[in-house]
Formats: C-alpha cells, structure tokens, sequence
C-alpha cells in the first residue's frame, strides 16, 4: 500500500482481499493497496498522485463522481452494486476473467485532511454459483410441473399469481400472460370460500383436503374443481403454490340430486310456518304475558313471565295454577295483583305503572298492560296481561341528571386543564429552543469547534427571556404581578409594537395606525400594554377570517362627570383612549356581556384558553383605568382602553440592551439568602462598577448599616428568613433617613404590600427580571429620577 | 417599469424565499402569490400578470401543465420554471413550451438574468 | 389512547423540511435517471411529525403486508436513522424499473437484495446530503442495509425505547416506466436532536426568507 505509514499496517492493507483506494479532495489517488494493483495491472506509483479518471478514461465514472462529490460536501455513504453499474472499473480476477464487482464509498476525516476511501469487492464467484444454483432448481421443477395434468399457479403473499403451467392454460382457457398478475379469487366463480381459507393457508396451517370451488373459464362457462394448497418460503418471501383438478363431471350431478331434496323440504316447512310463528313469538318475547280466566286460574303463561315469576316469589306458574294461592306467601303482592286483574276482568282495558320491592329490597318499576278476550259469541272469557320492566329506564333517568351535573363540572376542571396545557405547551417550546441550543453548543465544543457558539448562546437566551415574558404574563393573569407604572408615550408605544402587530396580523389585513399627535402622556405599565394590543391584534384576526381592517386610534379624552357603560361606571377625569376596532364578524349583546369573564372563548377547542380579554380588564383596573366593548354582529368589534392622564413627562422609549452605564464606584449593599441569585447580582453589580457588601440577611445587613461603611444603594430581597425585606427597610432608614432602597420580589403578597408603601428613594423590581433592567433601575434610583412610587 | 410577478409553489417557505429574493432585485415590482395550479389561473384570470415563477413540482397537476395553460392565456409572457429536478426530459419539455429552467434552490445572481432577460422580452413584445 | 407527539416543529418548519426533502429527492431523481436511462420522477407529496407508535399505525393502516427496507444511521448535530420503506410486493417492481424491463423473474428476484439496496441509498442520499448541505452541517452516514419485517419490526429495533420517539413521518411517490410505486420515507430522531433540528430549520427560515426568527408570540 503506498502511503506513508508504519510497516506492519501497510503489510495487512496489502493481503486483504479488499481492493482499497484513498482519494484526497482533489479526488487524486493517494492511497492504492497491493490487491487493486493486481485488479487493475497498475502499480501504486503509477496510480498515486492522478485522478481515477485519468486512469480509467473509457470507463464511465459518473455516478462514482457523484458519489465522490456527496462524501466530500456531505458526508454520505454510497454503495454502487454491480447488479446497477456492471463492470464499473476495468477489473479482473487472477485467471485474467473480467471482475465483477461491488463497490462502496466512505468519506474519512484525517489528521491531514478530508478524505474518501473507495473498497472493491470481487463478487464474481458468489453470483455465478447462485446463477448456476437456481439454474439447476428450475430445471427439475421445470420438468414437473410442465408436464402436469392439472393447473398448477403459484401466488405470491397477496394471492397474486405469478407462476402458471401449462395446463392452466389448457383447462382454463386463458393465455399465460392473462393468468400472471392476475388475483386467483378473479377466475373463480364466488370467492367468498377461497377469502376465508386464503389466510390460514399464507399462515402454513394444516391444509385439510381439497376445497371444492367453482372456476370461471375464460369462455364463461363454470369448471368445478378441487383445490389443494401449500406454502412455501424463499428468502423470506411466501408463496403459495395451488394445483387445480377439474371434477365437472361428478359434480354436476350432485349438484342436481342436492336441488331436488330442497325443494320437497321448502314445500314441507311453508306450510308449519305460519302456525309456529306466532306460537314462537310469544314463547321467545322478553314481555311478560300471562292470561287468566274468570276464577284467576293461569290459562297460559310464557316463558319470560314464568322466569320472572320465580325469581321474585320462588314458585314457578304453570297452566291450571290459581294465581292467587300462588301469591298466599306475599300478601301484598297478592292484593296488588287481585285488584289488577278484578279490573282487567270486568273487561277493562287499562296500563299501569307498578311499583314494588323484590326479594332483596331492589326496587323494581313494571309498565302492565291488560286486554281481555272474548268468545266468538262475544263473551268475557279471560284477560291477559303484556308486562315490561322499566326499572332500568327509570333508573337511567335518576343517573342521567346526576351525569349532567357531574359533567358540569368537569368542563370547568377542563378549562383550566386545557389553560395550563397550552401554558405548557409553550413552556415547552420555549425549552426546546433552549435545549436545541444547548445540544448544538454541546457538540461544538466536544469536537473542539468553538466557531458559531454565540449564534446558538443568542438563540437560548432569546428563548429564555421570552419564557421569563411568559411568567410575567401569567403572574400579571393571576393577579399577583404588581404593575411596574410608569408615566409612559402611547404613541411612542405604538409605534414601537406596529411591526410585531404587522406580522401577527399576516398579508390578508390591513393596519391602520391614526395616532393623535399631542397625545397626553399616560400612567400605565408599558409591557402590559404591548400585551393587550398584540391580545387584541390577534383576537381581532381570529375574527376576521376573510381579511379586513384592524385600526389603532389614540385620543385625549376629558370626562367631567363620571360616566356609566352597562355595569361599568368610569370615573370623572382625564384619559388616555386607545382604541382598536376590527371589521370582523362582531358578537352579539349575550356575547359581549360576558367576554370578560376569564375562561370564557367563543373560539373552537385548542385555539386560545379565553384569557386573554380578562387579563386585558385586570389590566386596566390596576391601572386606574377601565375597558370597554362595543360590538354588533356583522358590524365588528372595537374595545376600548381608557388609561389616566399621568402629570409628569414620560420616559424615553424602551431601552436598547447596549445603553447601561457604568457606575462610579459608588457601594450597594446586597441583602439576598438564596446564595445563587446573591452571586448574580453581585457579578452584576461589579461588572457595572459598583462595589458591593453581601449579607445574607437582616441581621448581618442592620450589623453594616450601624458601622460608618458606606452604602449607597441598599438591594434586598423582600422575603428574607428572620426579619423580611420591608422590617429591614424601616429600620434602615431608621438610622440612615437618606439611604436609597431597592427591593427585589418574586412574590404575591409580598409585592402587593411592598407596593403600598414605596416611599421616595425607593423602588421595586421583579424576578424574573433581565439583568440591563435591573442594571437601570440600579441607576435611576441612584440619580434620583422617577422614585417608582404608584399613586394611591 | 414595474411588474407584477406571480409566484407558485406550493411550499410557503419556498414562496418566500423567492419573494424575498425578488424584493431584493426589484423592491417595488408587485408580487402575487398562488400555491397550486388552479390558484394560479385564477390570479392571471383576475389581474394583468406579467411575469411568472412556479414550482415544477406540485399537487394535483405538475408545473408543466400549467405553463401549458399559461401559455394558451398569455403566448408572450415570460415563464420560469423552477425545479431541483433537472433532468434532460423536464429540461427540454420546459423549453420547447417557451418557458426557462431555473434549478432549486434559487440563487439571486439566476434569478436576475432571468428578469433581465423578461424584461427585455417584455419591452419588445409590446414595444 | 397514544398520548399525541408535541408539535415540537410548526408548519412553517414542516414546509421548510418538506422543501429541503423535496429538493432531495428531485436531486435522487435525476442521479437515478443517469443510471436507469429513462425520466424518474420523485415527489413527496406529505410530510408530518409524529410518535413511533403513530408511526407504525400508519404503515399497518395500508394493509400491505410485509415491508421492505433500506436503513442508514445519520450522526452530527442531529443524529438518527432514515430508512426507505416499501410494500414486499412492490419492491420487485421496484427492482424490475430501476434494472431494467428485460430480465427474468429469477433474475429479478436474484439482484432484488443489492438493487434495492443501492437504489434506496440514492434516493435517501439525495435527502441526506441536501438536508447537510442546505442547513450547512456535515453528517457521518453509514452504508445502507436491508430489512424486512412489519412495521413494528422495522421500528422496534432500538436498544432503548427512549431513544428515537419522534419520527418525520414521508410519503414518497417513485414514478418509473409507466409504474407509480409508493412508499415512505422516514427519519426516526430523539429528543435533543429533534430540537437542534428546530434550531437549524429556524435559522434556515431567518436565511432564506429573511423573517427574523422570532415570531411574535401566540398569547394563549
């Protein structure tokens, strides 16, 4: 093999029976072992270096260029088998035959490079002795069964045939190409026998003696055959071979003599029919039937009545009975059932729904229906009874109320199954983001390969932030999110939200933006509001299946006196309108009334938990604000959003990640037990250029605040062990009046009442937060800008 | 000029790439955009199409019998044909209906010869 | 009750995975119309996502027996296993289109094993390699290898029941010689590499279509 390695692998590459050839990328041979020099008469140093190509120019090598070209850019595999590209290579055995041979083509990554390596294998011997093999088979097979009497098919494992002798062709009439491919259950009379058969037949079960079939010939007329079938396997193919022996004679004339006993028998039966029928009927119904004479002796009672009879009073009524001794044991029964018949004796025709108690205290519910008969003259004779228990019926009535009220309320448990498998169902998305990420950066650097890593750093980030939006929103539906309220630039909002809203509303509807342009500045949470206009955009498409307008309208409204809307009573004052209407399919008054309520969605199962609007109200009512709908059916929908007129001027637009500055070393003190979240921030707090001083709680942050330390900035967590975030902060400013405080809470109550209390030089933010609007907030309050305090 | 393009194919992705590589050439052309055949007879029904992009491989019917009915509405329009599957038999049926094989995926540099090469059929054509 | 597979991947990542296994296949196409000598048309006309038992359901469903397959294993980013799958009964059409009209029966079922064998490691090289070249990664590909078996068979073959749930579930319509053989094509994956697939398909989207990746969110 030439190619520079150590001695003792080139001496195995050179005895295997394997041709090798390895390719660099420029496709010119560098390696070449001693058995492909000997299949080709070309040493390795006249082969190395050249293409296979230059080597072999008569050889058409297309397909091994291909090949090539998708091992080298893709890394694929091929085999090219000498079944589809014969002699590929001009190859030959040691006896100087033409080689026929498999080739297969790997791509190998090197130390010194991409490289592809070609095997050859000498096939020749293992193909001619199969050929010669089955050459023989045939032969001896052929000689049997061509000169066979009968049809002898073979089918394939769906019934098709695909072997057919001679003698098919001679007893059937059929050609030999007709027969092949063709299903047998085509060329027999009636195939439902054979259909039933044919399974146990292609499962190899016993077959037991021949089936008698009728065949269609291909002149129409009906041979009568027997069938007897066998599997067999081929290389894990089935096949069933049938041979066919035409019994026409003797069948005919049994068929004649079985048509001949028929017909006496039919003509025997039609005339008992009639007669049993009806006899019969009553005999087999499930209804009670009993008939008593004048005396209430039993005159007939059925089967179904006796049975009954005996389950519930233990004696077994028959013809010549006297009901009423029958019934001696259960006296009030035995009245119930005198009064009944004494009616239905009188020739009175009447239904009665009977209730009693059986044997084991069941209740039970029978419907009675009496009928009296008469004689020929006319005469009263007897009276019968038809009787039915509807137990069953009366009981499922019972059942069928409680089921409704069961499932009442499992459709709400529903609801609220189906909100937190769409919650879930975007969790898990938004980890499978993360984790694809994670994978791909996993792999990377197992192999060493650091290139490309911040694309997939940016896409888990992206997925992480957009789950921590997630939370918030969830938070925000349960009301446990305070609002962060600022004095906020609708119009700027707007602006900034219109691209997403464009994309969300797709091609087929039209965006309308009128913004009023000395709007007043308003006091609202921003990132909630995005939430309810993109809540609405999407709503509103929903709605607008054939494609409309959606329009976003904002105006200054001054209200002197209160207001009242339906339920809704708006406070006097100055509002912010935000207003979105659609040209969709609008709701009708029911509709509109109650489409605040959470949960509830006039949209098909999957689509949207009906959440949305609620949180869009909750919203506004934290704000100090108010929603309202005006809808009409086929007239559209617009909702309108009144947020208060705030006083001071709003901030500037939503920040860019890059625009944090840095501190100028002032010290933070940082009260946090969980040890992780301490560590972020602490990183955090230095990367910005602050020094900070940990402590893990109360105590130890009241231990630095005595000392003459000096601190800044106090960050604490609110719910501490010991003494909580708030306690800490009364004392604090209880010996420094001035210190700045920020808290940070993750939690209901807690943010509630903190809230409630901010005082100047204090601010609140929420985890999970991103670090740049912490890193702000870090900073306003240290400027002493917009002391985040809400109004009461 | 300005034209209005159609696109066919029944992949949305693959209409928007095409769309976007269009928008990159020629920003302000018109782009129309159907994703069977049918649809697309539609479109050139109802609006004045001047040039067409369809995938070759389609439900229902196959590109090359829409160009077929393209081309008894609009003998002269431009007509692409856009396909990964090149071989000879697709390759020269395309051409002897007049219209142009482009292979998938589409690069801009293809895609903008084409255009030009519309372009100046359509000038002539109705010059 | 099978519990459904998460659509882990939306419709727009199904389209772009169906474009680039159409792209595929059309390029399978024109490699075997070379070889055989006559026009091959290669389509997938569907393509979804779903669980391995789903799966299997889906070809037991056909009632076409046994199935024959070819198999090859895919690692890199993503790592999994693409096997070709046609009816038994078909296969030998298969065979008798791509090699060619005038051989015997015996012939035909004598070359069935390598034909089928090389034909299916076109056809699944064509997808491989596109879907490698057009989400810009490389994989290592195994050499293919023939199975036979039902569906549950062809699909119980894992070591381990975890690995490899989600499977990219293709019908592929081979039209050969006035002979339409239909088939499936399937690509059986785990988790982590269903999601870096999703990565990639996303990125691919952002390339292509220039829509930036992130979507607005549907709020629930």
């Amino acid at each position: 093999m030439k190619s520079p390695k150590d001695g003792f692998q080139a001496e195995v590459l050179d005895a295997i029976d394997i041709g090798l050839i390895v390719l660099d990328e420029k496709r010119a041979i560098v390696g070449w072992n001693a058995w492909i020099t000997s299949a080709t008469r070309i040493g390795a140093d006249a082969a190395c270096g050249h293409t296979i190509d230059r080597l072999f120019p008569e050889s058409s090598l297309r397909r091994l260029a291909v090949a090539l070209d998708d091992a080298f850019e893709a890394g694929t595999s091929s085999l090219l088998t000498h079944s589809l590209n014969p002699y590929l290579l001009p190859l030959r055995t040691r006896a100087g035959r033409p080689m026929v041979h498999d080739v297969s083509v790997r791509p190998l990554a090197t130390t010194r490079g991409q490289r592809c390596i070609i095997q050859i294998v000498d096939v020749t011997l293992a193909t001619e002795r199969e050929r010669i093999l089955r050459a023989r088979q045939n032969a001896r097979y052929g000689a049997v069964v061509d000169n066979a009497p009968d049809a002898i098919l073979t089918l394939n494992s769906l019934g098709i045939i695909e072997l057919a002798n001679p003698a098919a062709h001679r007893e059937l009439g059929y050609a030999h190409s007709e027969l092949l491919g063709t299903p047998l259950r085509e060329i027999l009379e009636e195939a439902t026998i054979w259909d039933q058969v044919w399974p146990s037949i292609l499962a190899g079960d016993l077959f037991h003696g021949p089936l008698s079939l009728a065949a269609l010939r291909k002149n129409g007329s009906i041979a009568h055959i027997e069938l007897s079938a066998s599997r067999w396997l081929s290389e894990a193919r089935t096949y069933v071979t049938v041979i066919l022996r035409d019994v026409s004679d003797r069948r005919a004339v049994e068929a004649e003599l079985r048509s001949l006993n028929e017909t006496l028998e039919e003509r025997v039966i039609n005339a008992i029919a009639e007669r049993n029928l009806l006899a019969d009927i009553v005999e087999t119904t499930d209804a009670f039937i009993q008939v008593l004479d004048l005396e209430c002796r039993v005159l007939a009672v059925n089967k179904a009545s006796s049975d009954d009879f005996e389950n519930l009073y233990g004696v077994r009524p028959k013809a010549g009975d006297d009901m009423l001794e029958l019934l001696a044991d259960h006296p009030l029964e035995r009245e119930n059932v005198k009064g009944f018949w004494a009616r239905a004796l009188t020739g009175e025709t009447f239904s009665v729904i009977h209730d009693f108690d059986d044997a084991s205290g069941n209740r039970r519910h029978y419907e009675l229906k009496f009928n009296s008969l008469r004689d020929e003259a006319g005469q009263l004779i007897a009276a019968f009874q038809f009787g039915y228990n509807v137990t069953e019926k009366v009981l499922h009535q019972e059942q069928l109320a409680r089921t409704e009220e069961a499932l009442r309320q499992s459709q709400k448990m529903e609801a609220i199954g189906q909100l937190t498998g769409g919650i879930a169902h975007d969790f898990n998305n938004l980890l499978m983001g993360i984790s694809g990420s994670i994978e791909l950066l996993r792999r990377r650097i197992n192999t060493g390969k650091y290139d490309e890593t911040q694309r997939f750093m940016d896409a888990a980030a992206t997925s992480a932030s957009r789950a921590a939006a997630l939370t918030h929103r969830l938070l925000a539906f349960a009301r446990r999110q305070p609002l962060d309220i600022q004095s906020i630039d609708v119009n700027q909002l707007i602006s900034g939200v219109e691209d997403l809203l464009r994309r969300s509303l797709g091609e087929q509807i039209v965006l309308k933006i009128d913004l009023r342009p000395d709007l007043w500045p308003t006091l609202t949470d921003a990132n909630q509001l995005e939430n309810a206009l993109l809540n609405l955009a999407i709503n509103a498409r929903d709605a607008m299946v054939e494609g409309g307008v959606l329009s976003i309208t904002t105006q200054n409204e001054f209200l002197p006196r209160s207001m009242k809307y339906g339920e809704e009573e708006i406070e006097a004052g100055s509002y912010t309108i935000i207003r979105v209407s659609d040209t969709g399919t609008g709701m009708a008054p029911e509709v509109a009334a109650k489409v605040f309520e959470p949960f509830f969605t006039t949209k098909p199962i999957g689509q949207g938990t009906g959440l949305g609007l609620s949180m869009i109200y909750g919203f506004a009512k934290q704000s100090h604000g108010y929603v309202r709908i005006e809808s009409a059916v086929g007239e559209g929908t617009t909702v309108l959003i009144y947020l208060p007129r705030s006083e001071e001027v709003p901030k500037g637009a939503a920040s860019d990640a890059d625009e944090v500055s840095a501190g100028a070393g002032q010290s933070v003190l940082l009260v946090e037990d969980d040890s992780s979240v301490r560590l972020l921030i602490k990183e955090v707090l230095n990367e910005l250029g602050y020094s900070c001083v940990e402590a893990c709680d109360g105590e130890t942050a009241m231990a630095v605040l005595e000392s003459n330390i000096s601190v800044d900035l106090m960050i604490t967590d609110v719910g501490l062990p010991g003494m909580n975030g708030r306690r800490l902060a009364e004392m604090a400013r209880g010996c420094r009046p001035q210190l700045k405080i920020l808290f940070v809470t993750g939690y209901a109550k807690e943010a509630a009442h903190t809230e409630q209390f901010l005082q100047p030089g204090m601010g609140l933010v929420t985890k999970p937060f991103v670090l740049d609007v912490l890193a702000m907030k870090i900073r306003d309050i240290l400027m002493k800008r917009h002391p985040a305090n809400s109004r009461p | 000029m300005v034209y209005k393009v159609l696109i066919v194919d029944d992949s949305k992705l693959a209409r928007m790439a095409i769309a976007k590589a269009l928008s990159a050439l020629y920003p302000d052309w018109t782009r129309l955009e159907a994703s069977d055949a049918d649809g697309a007879l539609e479109v050139v029904k109802r609006t004045a199409v001047d040039i067409t992009l369809l995938d070759f491989n389609m439900p229902h019917r196959d590109g090359l019998s829409l160009v077929a009915d393209l081309r008894k509405l609009h003998p002269t329009m431009p007509v692409a044909v856009i396909s990964a599957n090149h071989q000879d038999e697709i390759v020269s049926r395309t051409q002897s209906l007049g219209a142009v094989f482009l292979p998938k995926p589409l690069t801009e540099k293809v895609l903008a010869e084409f255009l030009t090469s519309a372009d100046r059929q359509l000038k002539v054509s109705r010059s | 009750m099978i519990p459904p597979v998460p659509q882990i991947l939306d419709e727009l990542e199904l389209d772009a995975f169906g474009e680039l296994v159409n792209i595929g296949v059309s390029k399978s196409a024109a490699s075997l119309r070379e070889m055989i000598g006559e026009q091959v048309h290669l389509s997938v006309p569907t393509l979804s996502l779903v669980s391995r038992h789903q799966a299997i359901e889906m070809l037991n469903q056909e009632g076409h027996g046994n199935l024959i397959a070819v198999h090859q294993v895919f690692e890199g980013d993503i790592t999994g296993r693409a096997i070709l799958i046609f009816p038994e009964a078909k296969s030998l059409e298969l065979v008798r289109a791509v090699a060619g009209g005038g051989l015997s029966l015996e012939d035909i079922v004598e070359l069935e094993h390598e034909a089928l064998a090389e034909t299916g490691n076109i056809i699944l090289n064509g997808c491989l390699s596109t879907i490698a070249n057009l989400l810009q990664r490389s994989f290592k590909m195994s050499l293919p290898e023939i199975l036979r078996g039902s569906g549950s068979d062809l699909f119980e073959m894992e070591s381990s029941p975890e690995a490899g749930e989600h499977v990219l579930f293709l019908y592929i319509n081979f039209a050969v010689r006035q002979r339409d053989i239909l088939g499936y094509i399937v690509m059986l994956m785990d988790l982590p590499s269903i999601a870096a697939l999703k990565v990639l398909l996303v990125e691919f989207i952002e390339r292509t279509t220039g829509v930036k990746a992130p979507r607005p969110d549907e709020i629930p």
